[in-house]
């Protein structure tokens, strides 16, 4: 198993998609930050961030859309490519059983994208403090505020990579990937709230998934079971998709 | 030691409507050089899809090594090195990267193995080029470097000679030769070029829509495939003597309705039937016969030879 993971790993460090997405974040938080630096508020400027906590705060509440568009990209070239390179043969005969060759691979897929997940407001906190100092928080301690969301933003990634990678093992074509987890991310909140008009049932499911958690996690008021509520919800995601992924890999044929 | 590494029985494989395997029956020997004669679509990735796990049969057995339960299978690929289809490569990465990642899969120490697999399929001047700038021929190459690393003891090769000049198909199968009599690899090949399978293979599958017609091995199928005179005189004793004084030859075979097989002399007929007609015997036949493997082939899959 530790080779099946070493090997995807050097995989995963050597992905042109990974460093892409990492180099674009990683710009993206330094323009974000010195707008914030030369774009004063009281000033008539549009930018609202006076401290490093509040810029790492803002900047998680825009994570979910790196997050889904992140990880939809890096899902298509890190996992369905294989299929298109052929390259999933070579793990697929290479004498380890299926189960452990997905979990490997969808393990690395996760830390990647917990690194996307990671960079942006973790760029902007860094440079933000530089710049502005660190600050403080009117509502809540900045240590633990830092903890809790430094923790859900890793906890989220994991649960989104999860739904992300099964997807990936089902539609074997980067581009197909790509397209259906954009479109599924940015139409599946509107759908379910539309639907829970006439099934009331699924406004409940909704404000218990993970579609409802990355969207609350990074508020600094949040209650301690709204935390332990997403704590359990991203988890229990994770290990529901990561199994649907192992059960589906198990039964693929490789073309 | 099991004396096959790779057996199915009554292997049937199917796709929605289409049978793509029908109640396959193979034994690849240990040492031996297995050629999967087909035409395109006729079962040849299919079953060495099967054999290596990225497919599964609808019923029938495999046996890799002896061992035929799904966890020991699993396990007996390791001893294996499969290139199937087109070439298995991240394009974005070097030949090296190709094979470091091959070589941690696999628990490989040292990198001393991915040099010197490298120089034996003559790849280790490529340096930083990506693999998607390789002509198809290095992609066939570098494929067959990937199944080569951690020497393997069953080579799966799937059209390995498909992309290459000449001069490679002669490398190509001059390495494999090399590899099959130095190092006792078996190997499972298949192509459609019938000429080339026959300068390397030691035994043969002939399979068609599906099914295994015949399983030979080089003699069998040079006996079949052998240019002859076929000779019937009134008497096979007397006449086996006359080409052994008169003609110097004892590569001839008495079959035993009396027919002689003469394997010698083809260019001189005239030569053979006067030295019976001489020694007073009655010719009944006398008729040049024989086939090439591609006539055969044709004639076993059932097309006009």
């Amino acid at each position: 198993m530790s080779n099946l993971f070493r090997s995807e790993w050097y995989k995963l460090t050597r992905n042109r998609s990974l460093w892409l997405l990492c180099i674009v974040l990683f710009a993206a938080a330094v323009v974000n930050a010195l707008f914030v630096y030369y774009d004063n508020s009281n000033d008539g400027g549009a930018m609202s961030a006076s401290s490093g906590i509040e810029l790492w705060m803002s900047s998680l509440s825009a994570n979910q859309y790196i997050i889904k568009i992140g990880l939809s990209i890096l899902a298509g070239f890190f996992i369905s490519s294989e299929y298109a390179n052929g390259t999933i043969k070579r793990a697929v005969t290479s004498g380890f059983s299926r189960s452990k060759v997905i979990v490997a691979k969808l393990t690395a897929y996760m830390l990647g994208a917990m690194i996307v997940a990671l960079i942006f407001p973790a760029v902007n906190v860094v440079l933000g403090s530089a710049l502005l100092g660190f600050g403080s928080l009117p509502d809540a301690s900045n240590a633990e505020y830092v903890v809790r969301t430094f923790g859900m933003t890793l906890l989220v990634a994991a649960a989104y990579a999860s739904i992300t990678g099964f997807f990936a093992i089902l539609l074997n074509d980067s581009g197909k990937t790509v397209g259906f987890s954009i479109v599924f991310y940015f139409f599946i909140d509107g759908i379910i709230i539309m639907a829970s008009k006439y099934i009331p049932a699924l406004k409940t499911v909704y404000e218990y998934s993970v579609l409802q958690v990355v969207l609350d996690y990074a508020n600094e008021t949040l209650s301690s079971s709204k935390l332990w509520t997403g704590i359990i919800v991203s988890a229990a995601t994770w290990a529901v998709f990561l199994l649907l992924g192992i059960a589906a890999f198990r039964r693929k044929e490789i073309k | 030691m099991n004396e096959y590494v790779l057996r199915t029985r009554r292997l049937t494989k199917k796709y929605k409507n289409q049978l793509a395997l029908d109640d396959v029956s193979l034994n690849i020997r240990r040492g031996s050089i297995y050629g999967f004669i087909g035409q395109n679509g006729a079962g040849k990735s299919t079953l060495m899809k099967l054999a290596t796990g990225m497919a599964f049969p609808t019923s029938g057995t495999i046996e890799l090594f002896g061992e035929s339960g799904e966890k020991e299978l699993v396990r007996a690929r390791r001893r294996m090195g499969i290139a199937i289809e087109q070439p298995a490569l991240f394009p974005q990465l070097t030949a090296k990267e190709n094979l470091e990642i091959h070589r941690l899969q696999r628990g490989i120490p040292g990198m001393e193995g991915i040099k010197k697999t490298l120089e034996l399929v003559g790849l280790e001047g490529t340096g930083m080029k990506k693999a998607r700038n390789f002509s198809l021929g290095m992609k066939q190459r570098l494929a067959l470097a990937v199944a080569l690393l951690g020497d393997p003891e069953f080579l799966v090769l799937d059209e390995p000679t498909n992309g290459l000049d000449p001069v490679g198909v002669v490398e190509m199968r001059d390495l494999l030769r090399r590899l099959n009599r130095e190092i006792g690899i078996t190997i499972l090949i298949s192509s459609h070029i019938l000429s080339e399978l026959h300068l390397l293979a030691t035994h043969y599958g002939i399979i068609h829509k599906g099914r295994l017609l015949e399983e030979l091995t080089l003699d069998e199928l040079q006996r079949k495939c052998r240019q002859y005179i076929r000779i019937k005189v009134d008497s096979p004793q007397r006449a086996a003597a006359v080409l052994e004084r008169e003609l110097a030859t004892t590569e001839f075979e008495v079959l035993p309705d009396g027919t002689i097989q003469l394997f010698e002399h083809l260019e001189h007929p005239s030569r053979v039937s006067g030295a019976l007609a001489e020694a007073g015997l009655a010719i009944e036949q006398f008729m040049p016969m024989g086939e090439a493997l591609e006539s055969y082939f044709t004639k076993r899959i059932g097309g006009e030879a």
